[in-house]
């Protein structure tokens, strides 16, 4: 059934180039990108691609796009702006940017980079967060013209989720090697620090809603200097970058952050130390509510090791045994069922949307 | 193509480095621990590696270890971290045994190939398969002995030792022993340095971030009065080494080690009694350096403390007993494991009887306390049969175990003290035939390990559990030739090993572990004049578990030339070496490629 509408939708979009009104200027213009990190030192990390109508998964679509070329060590996340796609490849301190429709290598953002982690675009310039090797993290600024960087700014350890509102960047220091606390603010014309916020514990990822940012911290794990603590969601105002909101969990840890069809995601998971079994339980709430919910929307006991929630729907990266190819797993949120499962790269760690 | 260079080589670099056990030239009744273990090894594999080509090794330890046994190493680039693979098992399944005290890491559990200096060394034994009763933790695919051995009644006796080679390699050595005849003394210098930047063949790239140099200080001592034996040995070592960078991810990082190792060892004689005590105190620490520019480390260090009481009683010109009580304590600590100790108390019991001439077996048992593990009890089985004087047939069965490491126990984020140690059934076949000028033995193993420790994801952290279960089987063939006539010597040896390890889950073949490996050598010497040829052959692995991915197999040639000069009382040997002759690009691991052609020279002096 499915196989019969991907071939509808092929013919389709090879008669007038043109699919769910998205025209199709490369291969890869319309679908999901999957990250897939590679093993560490052995600069096997390559991405896939998932067309939007699910009919196929492309593995290696860089290294096909670029004579073979290896995308190097550890590759961590996409950011896709324009025409372009922005690779942050993490042990190769770099960053590759390539035409998203063909994955074609453009130019490679070397230098000033340590240990890079996400991208976001900014008044016509790239901003890159870093843990820097040594923890003087900074975040570099990318002339996008000539694709080097022009300066660095000097942030507080472990800078990781970045992104972009009306000319500031907002960077959430999960803490890099060890955990942070902090939410900096970056005026993207001056390149300045503006702001830096206490937002809780390990804030692991951002949304924005309408004028507000929602910031999701885990809480500090067991192993901590400063031992277990609790993780909260706070809602801050962009325009006062006061926190107007705050949601406390108790003795769970919740990650991932996602905005879907008017309703904020987060997922909590759980491991029973006995059976080293775990359940990851996803949880939906309106941006209006005065609390959290307490009964979970999905919930699943494969181990994935990235997700994202995206139309409805839960895309799950199971990286196996972290050895050899992982799989793409696609649930419909509504009912739990699964709708798709796709072979790609070794350990699949996230999925980045065209559109 | 690579396997016809099996049958065309022309020369072979260890001369007689395959000294079956038999021919090792016993010096004093029952001395070291590590001889002792000798006599309780007739239904054993082992093999020891001659002074000659120790003397020759400027190289590293995996180098040498690598051309001369069928272990694979898996190497991070040349002089980086090397894990030795014995018959498929992985690195913490090799014990490492300094005068009989193991000295395995106690928080990764392996040595690292290396940071091992071999030039205080006398005597290298390699023993395959099974030696968790005499050894301990750890000794399932196999152990490696590093031995000093007594030297009373010698003679005085000084080297130098000088090599250069290329990428800017220079190692060293200066040793004197000063013997008396009741007490001596031996004392050793050496050190290894190189800026390691080779070009990587066919790209533009280099090999950087990857200079590493390494330094050791040993000494040996002995005195006898009567029928007691005083023996010291002590062993320095420090080690700096930046990580290499592979051709895709850049390296900035450094690693240092300082090891230092000291034995008392107090031997008595009395009728047919022999008692034995030592002593030993064994420090480690590492410090790792993400940035080898910053100050900022990681460290792990840890002390030992080694008591070994044995009693040996020879019941009569046959019969063997010996009981050995050890207790050892531990403190472990580093920034990622805090408080880690262990005390563990072991008793163990070897007899060994001749039953005729022909016939030997030996059985031993051992059993561990204290240490709040489910402690296996462990027994050891060993039987040779001498069928003609040149024919025979050994057979060896036994249960060993691995005890779970610091880091696997303590572990800030994900350590499980809830750990058991990991356990294997083992057994090995063989028959070996030798003649006056040729031999040839064949042995057959098969392992089956449980309970194997493997780090998996939970949640956000990874943990280690008792989760694997492996069988490894395989075939190790060896086999030499020798011919002489008038002034001119040739010999070719040549090692073969088939190996199988699968894993009882995917019921696949375990990643990095080939299926073939091969060394051969061909040598050839004329008066004062040798040439030696050497091939390394490492098949392919697979590096994904379903077998998607491989690593391409690769042969590496080698050729060396010698002179051997006299004057007076100065004699040595001076050499030259050419590796991977044929400048051919290989990786021993993926994307870390390995040197094209380089040279060494050496030179040494003795006195």
């Amino acid at each position: 059934m499915y196989a019969m509408l991907a071939m509808f939708f092929v013919a389709c979009s090879s008669d007038d180039n043109t699919s769910d009104g998205v025209e199709i200027v490369g291969n890869y213009t319309n679908g999901i990108f999957v990250v897939n990190e590679g093993n560490f030192g052995t600069g096997n990390s390559d991405v896939s691609f998932i067309d939007a109508n699910f009919s196929s998964v492309d593995n290696n679509i860089f290294s096909d796009a670029n004579q073979g070329q290896a995308l190097g060590d550890v590759a961590q996340s996409i950011t896709l702006y324009e025409d372009l796609a922005f690779v942050v490849v993490n042990n190769s301190d770099k960053v590759a940017v390539v035409d998203r429709h063909s994955f074609e290598l453009i130019s490679t953002v070397e230098g000033q980079l340590s240990l890079p982690r996400y991208v976001a675009i900014s008044n016509g310039k790239g901003y890159i967060t870093n843990w820097d090797e040594n923890d003087d993290a900074y975040v570099s600024v990318v002339d996008l013209e000539t694709y080097t960087v022009t300066e660095t700014i000097d942030v507080d350890f472990g800078p990781e989720k970045i992104i972009e509102k009306d000319g500031r960047v907002y960077v959430a220091h999960q803490g890099g090697f060890g955990q942070n606390n902090k939410l900096t603010v970056i005026d993207t014309n001056s390149d300045s620090v503006i702001d830096v916020l206490e937002v809780g514990d390990v804030p692991n990822s951002l949304q924005i809603v309408g004028n507000d940012l929602w910031v999701l911290a885990g809480g500090n794990p067991s192993w901590a200097a400063t031992g277990e603590t609790d993780g909260k969601l706070v809602k801050i105002d962009m325009g006062s970058l006061e926190i107007t909101q705050e949601f406390d969990f108790e003795g769970v840890s919740a990650s991932l952050l996602e905005y879907d069809q008017g309703r904020l995601y987060y997922t909590v998971s759980i491991t029973d130390w006995d059976t080293y079994e775990t359940e990851a339980h996803v949880f939906a709430f309106d941006p209006n509510s005065t609390s959290l919910p307490t009964e979970s929307v999905f919930s699943t006991d494969r181990a994935f090791y990235g997700a994202a929630i995206k139309d409805g729907m839960y895309f799950g990266g199971d990286a196996k045994d972290y050895a050899s190819d992982g799989s793409v797993v696609i649930y419909d949120l509504e009912n739990g069922e699964q709708l798709y499962e796709f072979t790609v790269g070794i350990t699949p760690n996230g999925f980045y949307f065209t559109e | 193509m690579k396997y016809t260079y099996l049958f065309i080589f022309i020369l072979l670099s260890g001369w007689g480095n395959a000294q079956s056990l038999d021919s090792i030239q016993k010096l004093e009744p029952v001395t070291l621990w590590g001889e002792n273990v000798k006599e309780y090894s007739s239904g054993y594999t082992q093999k020891v590696l001659s002074d000659s080509l120790l003397q020759r090794s400027n190289g590293t330890f995996t180098s040498l270890l690598e051309n001369n046994s069928l272990i694979y190493f898996r190497e991070n680039g040349l002089g980086m971290v090397s894990s030795p693979s014995f018959r498929g098992t992985n690195a913490s399944q090799t014990a490492v045994l300094w005068n009989g005290i193991p000295i395995n890491s106690m928080f990764t559990g392996q040595t690292d190939f290396n940071t091992i200096l071999t030039g205080s060394v006398d005597e290298l034994t390699i023993r395959s398969g099974s030696g968790s009763v005499p050894f301990g933790s750890g000794a399932i695919g196999g152990s490696i002995l590093l031995d000093n051995t007594p030297k009373f009644e010698q003679k005085n006796y000084h080297q130098v030792k000088l090599g250069y080679g290329s990428f800017s390699s220079y190692n060293g050595q200066i040793r004197s022993q000063l013997i008396a005849k009741d007490a001596y003394v031996d004392i050793s210098l050496e050190g290894m340095q190189s800026e390691n930047d080779f070009p990587y063949p066919n790209t533009s790239m280099r090999n950087k971030n990857a200079d590493f140099y390494h330094y050791s200080l040993g000494l040996s001592a002995g005195l006898r009065k009567a029928n007691h034996r005083l023996y010291f040995h002590s062993n320095w070592y420090e080690g700096k080494r930046n990580f290499s960078g592979t051709l895709t991810a850049i390296a900035r990082d450094g690693y240092r080690d300082y090891n230092t190792r000291n034995l008392l060892h107090w031997e008595m004689y009395l009728g047919r009694w022999t008692s034995s005590l030592k002593l030993a105190h064994l420090y480690e620490e590492y410090r790792y350096y993400a940035n080898k520019y910053s100050n900022n480390y990681s460290f792990g260090k840890s002390n030992t403390l080694w008591t070994d009481y044995s009693m040996a009683y020879r019941i009569n010109s046959k019969m063997k007993l010996t009981g050995i009580l050890q207790y050892n304590k531990i403190d472990g600590k580093g920034t990622d494991v805090q408080d880690a100790n262990r005390d563990t108390g072991a008793a163990i019991l070897m007899f060994s009887h001749h039953l005729n001439e022909k016939w030997t077996y030996g059985l031993h048992l051992r059993q561990e306390f204290f240490n709040g593990f489910s402690n296996p009890f462990l027994f050891a089985f060993d039987t040779k049969y001498q069928l003609t004087p040149s024919y025979s047939l050994h057979f060896n069965v036994a249960k060993n175990y691995r005890v779970p490491t610091f880091n696997d126990l303590y572990w800030k984020s994900g350590g499980n003290e809830s750990l058991d140690p990991e356990r294997s059934i083992q057994f090995e076949i063989g028959n070996s035939w030798k003649k006056e000028n040729y031999g040839i033995s064949i042995a057959a193993f098969y392992i089956h390990s449980k309970d194997m420790l493997k780090w998996i994801p939970m949640g956000s952290i990874w943990r280690p559990i008792n989760l694997n279960e492996v069988r490894n089987y395989g075939v190790e063939a060896e086999a030499y030739y020798s011919y002489n006539w008038q002034n001119h010597k040739l010999r070719a040896d040549i090692a073969y090993a088939y190996t199988k390890a699968v894993d009882q889950e995917l019921k696949k073949q375990l990643i990095y572990v080939p299926y073939h490996k091969y060394t051969a050598s061909l040598k050839y010497q004329y008066k004062t004049w040798s040439a030696s040829y050497q091939v390394l052959f490492n098949g392919q692995v697979y590096t994904s578990s379903d077998h998607l991915v491989k690593h391409k197999e690769y042969d590496v040639h080698q050729l060396a030339l010698e002179y051997n000069y006299l004057f007076g009382d100065l004699y040595g040997v001076v050499g030259i070496r050419i590796k991977n002759l044929y400048d051919t690009y290989y990786e021993n691991l993926p994307s870390r490629p390995m040197p094209g052609r380089n040279f060494n020279l050496y030179i040494n002096f003795n006195f």
